[in-house]
């Protein structure tokens, strides 16, 4: 693979997966700055997983395993080095749901709580939980995490239960 | 609201909406990163391995040059760290995880190389300290059993014990530190993690394999080093000579009680070489055993053979006893002191030139970068010397100095248009069959062919092979075997005709200018200083030379038809109470009474 394809595959990467990526970013990670560190560690990842991408399993699949191995493996304050100084990512990741409805604003609330949630979670059940609310299967979520779909039914029991009593009075029955 | 509500708000949120990345940007920071995380990764390698193959290196060349044993030891063993090292990188680079791999895998992969480094860090006594310092305890060892005094050996074991235990030490404190607050959270964290996904964490080390490799590791090392130490220490002890004569054994008792590396003497009487013995080694810390066709340096016993080589020239008529150095060297009227400029053959023969005993010091540096040929050192070397004033009135004063001779040295050059060194071998080495006369240390550079010259440094023994600058060559450059030197001093003793020398000629080699007074350095003939011994039956020519690693004493009793020379290489006074108690022993042993 040339230099001009990887970055093609990255480009639209970042064009058409760019909201999955910054779920598992702010679902790892709270302050902006930890935020903006963090996307730019998952970035680094994809770029250099991207030789390896054969098409044997789909690309949500990929960019999940490595956006979350990279989250797994990052700290809190760990920083690269820049060229510049600038940030890479201009908000601060606030969520934005589309205004389809009145109810709009108490729905930008309830995610912003559940983000708050899942950052308290531990980590691999805070990987389920994104991918559970991107309504990923059974065993793509197996595929990604490389545990059994039996295991991942009791753990999202689990984590729906907690979920439920962190968002007390914005959401029920989770 | 419900899960499905909930899920469908979290899905209907795009997140990337108002996001805005610079993709260009992020790109070339991605790029960046990808280049500074190689070059860490690199770099780091390049700096712990290499520093292995640097020292590698830098030992075996040093056992190269010193023919120590003991330093290949250490090379090796530095070698060795540095191959499990790569070794290591190696097994490890083929088991990096791929963040494309599942969470679990990655994790399991992350978790074992954790492991491993954690494994290495906390053994890194067993694979990095006790080896190296085993090998340098050897080595340090054969050095420290070289050392005269028992107190001094003491003190040496004391401070090597001390500094390496500090130094062993203080690796071993950085790397329980680097475990400790870096590689244990790490491991935990992980296991946290597998144990979160459901999956057994496997064991993290088998710990009775890892200690029957300890244990065996740590048995083949100490046989490594007990056999490393018996070597090392029974290597100094020079061998017994196979036919040990009673000469042989008294000599050997001598070289023994002032701890030289070896101890040689020729004794001439009646114009035939009548006793010759050598015992002890060539090089400190080689078996090899010096013998009686072996070369020593001589130092300035090589003034009276410049001295001998110019009354040659001046009965061919090549110059004269009163040549003056302005008449040699015109072109350098304008740079010369005038003092220097009526100073004669003669004066700077008896040493009474003027010249200082030291040389100018940046002359003297420029003489030891050797930039040139022999002939056109010397030549810059004088011209440096008679730029300067004199030490005391040309004429007024002996004062011993190489200079003076560096000076006559470069006079024939001039005249005669040869270099110094094809002068004296065609005039002087040839016609006195003095076959291995050389200059510079003898033998072949990193082998012991022939004797090492030594010194003494931090309480130890070191051979080297180093000589003066050839800008002094006609002060103290020259090296021959004993045997050579019985025939040079044979010539000397000869009172009639010889082929080489008119009597008179040689007679005015032997007579000091200022005639017979009390300081025994004013009796200074041509190279030789006249002394009277009863034992010689009047007159001696005696004269000693260093160049600080090598020292040699001729006395020569031309009344007794006597000479006795004793050479040592290691210099200092033990090696001069050494050589005077041998030539002693012979005096006494020829000429009884």
């Amino acid at each position: 693979m040339n230099a001009l394809e990887q970055e093609t595959i990255f480009r639209r990467w970042l064009e058409v997966h760019l909201g999955l990526i910054l779920k598992v970013v702010r679902g790892c990670s709270a302050a902006p700055q930890d935020q903006d560190d963090l996307f730019q560690e998952v970035c680094l990842h994809l770029w250099q997983s991207i030789p390896a991408f054969r098409g044997e399993s789909k690309e949500t699949t990929w960019i999940y395993r490595v956006a979350f191995n990279t989250a797994l493996a990052w700290r809190r304050g760990e920083r690269r080095r820049r060229v510049g100084h600038e940030t890479f990512l201009k908000t601060d990741l606030s969520p934005q749901v589309q205004p389809s409805h009145t109810e709009a604003l108490p729905e930008q609330e309830i995610i912003g709580q559940l983000y708050t949630a899942i950052q308290q979670l531990p980590k691999v059940e805070a990987s389920l939980a994104l991918m559970h609310l991107d309504g990923l299967s059974y065993s793509e979520m197996a595929e990604v995490l490389g545990i059994s779909e039996n295991y991942i039914g009791v753990k999202l029991n689990r984590i729906r239960k907690q979920l439920g009593d962190q968002l007390k009075g914005a959401s029920h029955e989770l | 609201m419900n899960f499905e509500d909930l899920q469908k708000a979290w899905q209907s949120q795009n997140a990337g909406a108002t996001v805005t990345i610079n993709t260009d940007l992020l790109l070339k920071e991605v790029r960046h990163n990808q280049r500074s995380f190689w070059w860490t990764i690199f770099w780091r390698d390049v700096r712990e391995v290499g520093v292995a193959f640097f020292l590698t290196w830098f030992f075996v060349r040093l056992g190269l040059r010193r023919a120590e044993w003991t330093d290949f030891l250490v090379g090796l063993t530095c070698f060795g760290v540095g191959a499990f090292m790569v070794v290591d990188r190696l097994l490890q680079r083929r088991q990096q995880a791929a963040t494309s791999n599942s969470l679990v895998s990655c994790v399991e992969t992350s978790l074992r190389q954790v492991n491993h480094q954690i494994w290495l860090l906390k053994n890194v006594f067993w694979w990095y300290l006790l080896p190296l310092s085993a090998a340098v305890s050897i080595s340090v060892a054969a050095t420290i059993w070289r050392v005269r005094s028992h107190t001094d050996q003491l003190i040496g074991w004391g401070g090597y014990v001390v500094c390496c235990g500090l130094l062993d030490w203080f690796v071993y404190w950085l790397n329980q530190i680097a475990l400790k607050k870096g590689l244990v959270p790490r491991q935990q964290e992980l296991l946290a993690l597998l144990t979160e996904t459901g999956i057994p964490v496997p064991p993290t080390e088998n710990k009775n394999k890892t200690m029957k490799n300890t244990i065996l590791l740590t048995l083949l090392l100490l046989a490594v080093l007990a056999i490393g130490i018996i070597l090392a220490t029974a290597t100094p002890t020079p061998p017994t000579p196979l036919a040990i004569g009673a000469l042989n054994q008294s000599l050997e008792a001598i070289r023994k009680k002032h701890d030289l590396p070896a101890l040689a003497l020729v004794v001439v009487k009646d114009g035939q070489i009548c006793d010759r013995a050598a015992v002890g080694v060539r090089k400190w810390g080689d078996r090899t055993p010096v013998t009686t066709n072996d070369e020593f340096h001589i130092g300035s016993c090589t003034k009276s053979m410049t001295a001998t080589l110019t009354a040659i020239l001046i009965e061919e008529g090549k110059l004269r006893w009163d040549t003056t150095i302005a008449e040699v060297f015109p072109e350098l009227k304008s740079s010369m002191d005038k003092q220097y400029e009526n100073v004669t053959v003669d004066q700077l023969l008896h040493q009474r030139g003027g010249v200082p005993a030291d040389p100018p010091p940046a002359a003297w540096k420029r003489a030891w970068d050797e930039v040139g040929t022999p002939t056109q050192q010397r030549r810059e070397f004088i011209e440096s010397v008679l730029a300067q004033p004199p030490a005391a009135t040309p004429g007024t004063k002996m004062i011993y100095s190489n200079q003076g001779y560096a000076i006559i040295g470069a006079m024939l050059e001039k005249i005669t248009g040869q270099d110094y060194e094809n002068l004296i071998t065609e005039k002087l080495f040839k016609p006195l069959h003095m076959d291995t006369a050389g200059f510079g240390p003898p033998g072949m550079p990193d082998k012991v062919d022939q004797p090492w010259g030594h010194l003494h440094k931090l309480y130890m023994t070191l051979p080297f092979r180093i000589d003066n600058p050839p800008a002094i060559a006609s002060a103290g450059r020259v090296h021959c075997s004993l045997d050579d030197l019985a025939r040079y001093a044979i010539f000397h003793l000869q009172r009639g005709t010889n082929g080489l020398l008119k009597p008179e000629t040689l007679a005015r080699l032997h007579t000091p200018a200022a005639g017979n007074v009390a300081d025994p350095m004013e009796n200074y003939a041509c190279g030789w200083v006249v002394l009277q011994r009863d034992w010689a039956g009047g007159t001696t020519l005696w004269h000693n030379g260093s160049n600080t690693m090598w020292y040699i004493v001729m006395w020569l009793a031309p009344e007794k038809h006597f000479a006795v020379i004793v050479a040592t290489n290691i210099a200092g006074p033990e090696a001069e109470q050494g050589c005077d108690e041998a030539a002693t022993a012979m005096i006494g042993k020829w000429l009884p009474n």
